[in-house]
């Protein structure tokens, strides 16, 4: 409980501060379709302007938090909750192209919830166990390819892709990855942000 | 560009749906001892007859029995609760290695029949079935005159409940059955190397290692017999269609499967207490299963304690008779069922 009190006070304080919104589709195991949403906040900006013989080369890189929430519906077997935070490195191709490259190291708080009546028997009695399921801690990498495919400021969405390995531990008396596809849309509430 | 995103989109959906199928019948957790192992009920829970599925592997997971003709043929007329056993499957808690012994699990079929009786009602009429590893641990469980009170009557199917017997039999089936295929000129090389294996092996002292070679090559050789029927497209499951989670499930269920091992149940050998199960028994093999021999089988027919008891033989099939025959061997468990109500 107290790691999940931990990162919903990190992720509340990041939220007021984002200036763009991360929502995509997930898809978890290949198998169990989520959705998750984020807001990053930038931690650190430059860019870097170089002039090559096609014509002048513009890179961003940034570091950015990005808290996040995630559920995915595992079909008549259990309802998953995950909050997080990974710090990212971002590269940002601006131009020519409009490409971003990120790289994400996180941990996370999964909640699972048992779809189904849970119940336990003490003494032959059987009584229902309420909210049952399971509670991991998840270190998590990733990787994100994304594209803003209007060049021009205002440009409300961009479009990314994400592959997202969990570890979720304690399982079974193991650690089990899992891995997430995120397909998403970044919305840029403002107009001089990238992340 | 929009067409591809659009075409990624439809495709995640697609897989990530799963199968409406699925959206049926009733989801039971139990928690026991540091576990939630569901239940999952499927069928005609009217009819009042309830057919317990003990799950093979170890390691394996109850929903992946429910693909194909045989249980559509079952499910119109009984109701099948296919159980993921502790640390298998979707069953998820942190019990530990240590904890894994046959007594909790056995423990944890004793909760699973109260949870039962408990939703569906005392009049219930109650039948257990295991197969491969499932023939052990329900074996396991009918030592037991009070246990075998709770039900109506035992389907063991190509059951494991003898190891160190089936590791022998295995490797006289390899020789005998093996050599004849090499004289007719069938896979030669394929065959050639298990008879190979079988002939080095020491069958007064096979190692856990043999063990598991042994195992592996029971199910090469069931591929390599010809006269095998396999199952149809109809009965094609697709992996996405199950809502065990493959990767986690086939993870844990391997690490639960080590436990078990490192706790002896390579050593279980119940052929010479067969003569405790005094309730009507159905047993079903494949004639060519190489991984549990049907000799097993013919064991459990003269051994077990009951005049109530038939050994059906499947010819054309092997460790898995439901995927060849699956119409006739749904029709012999039902037929023994509605033989055995109250």
């Amino acid at each position: 409980m107290k790691y999940f009190t931990t990162l919903l006070c990190c992720c509340l304080v990041s939220i007021s501060w984002a200036q763009t919104y991360r929502i995509s589709y997930v898809n978890h195991n290949f198998s169990h379709p989520g959705i998750s949403i984020a807001k990053p906040q930038v931690l650190t900006y430059k860019t870097i302007t170089k002039n090559k013989k096609k014509g002048e080369k513009v890179i961003g890189k940034q570091n950015i938090l990005l808290p996040q929430f995630t559920y995915y519906n595992q079909i008549r077997t259990q309802n998953n909750f995950s909050l997080g935070c990974e710090i990212v490195r971002q590269r940002h191709r601006m131009k020519p192209a409009n490409w971003q490259f990120e790289t994400g190291l996180g941990i996370h708080y999964v909640r699972s919830f048992n779809a189904g009546k849970t119940f336990k028997i003490e003494d032959g009695e059987v009584m229902r166990v309420r909210f049952a399921g399971q509670n991991y801690f998840a270190p998590s990498l990733s990787y994100s390819v994304g594209r803003d495919f209007l060049k021009k400021r205002p440009n409300p969405i961009s479009v990314y892709l994400k592959p997202q390995a969990f570890f979720l531990m304690p399982y079974n008396q193991s650690v089990v990855p899992s891995f997430n596809l995120q397909f998403g849309i970044r919305l840029h509430l403002k107009q001089q942000s990238n992340a | 560009m929009r067409n591809y995103i659009l075409s990624i989109t439809v495709l995640l959906m697609a897989v990530g749906c799963g199968d409406v199928d699925i959206k049926q019948g009733d989801v039971l957790y139990l928690r026991h001892k540091g576990a939630d192992m569901p239940a999952y009920v499927y069928g005609n829970m009217a009819s009042n007859k309830f057919m317990i599925l003990l799950h093979g592997g170890p390691g394996g997971n109850g929903l992946e029995y429910r693909g194909g003709r045989y249980v559509e043929d079952l499910e119109k007329d009984i109701a099948v609760v296919y159980w993921d056993q502790r640390g298998q499957g979707n069953s998820r808690g942190n019990n530990y290695p240590e904890d894994l012994t046959m007594d909790l699990l056995l423990d944890d079929l004793d909760q699973l029949v109260t949870l039962l009786k408990n939703q569906y009602g005392k009049d219930i009429n109650l039948f257990l079935y295991g197969h491969s590893w499932g023939g052990t641990y329900g074996t396991k469980y009918m030592m037991s005159e009070k246990r075998q009170a709770q039900f109506n009557g035992w389907i063991e199917s190509n059951g494991a409940h003898d190891i160190p017997r089936l590791n022998i039999e295995a490797i006289k089936m390899f020789q005998t059955i093996g050599q004849a295929e090499l004289d007719k000129g069938n896979n030669v090389s394929d065959w050639k190397e298990i008879v190979d294996f079988a002939n080095g092996v020491d069958t007064l002292n096979i190692s856990e290692d043999e063990g598991g070679q042994i195992n592996q090559y029971g199910h090469k050789a069931g591929e390599l017999i010809g006269e095998l029927k396999t199952a149809g497209d109809d009965e094609f499951r697709m992996p996405f269609r199950n809502p065990v989670d493959m990767v986690s499930g086939s993870l844990t269920g391997s690490i639960t499967a080590n436990g078990l091992v490192e706790s002896g149940i390579e050593d279980i050998a119940l052929t010479d207490s067969l003569y405790k199960i005094k309730l009507p028994t159905l047993l079903l093999w494949g004639k060519y299963d190489f991984v549990v021999p049907p000799q097993l089988g013919y064991d459990a027919e003269k051994l077990i304690g009951t005049t109530d008891k038939e050994l059906v033989m499947y010819e054309f099939s092997d460790h898995s008779p439901m995927n060849g025959e699956g119409m006739a061997y749904a029709a012999d468990i039902l037929r023994f069922i509605n033989d055995h109500l109250k």
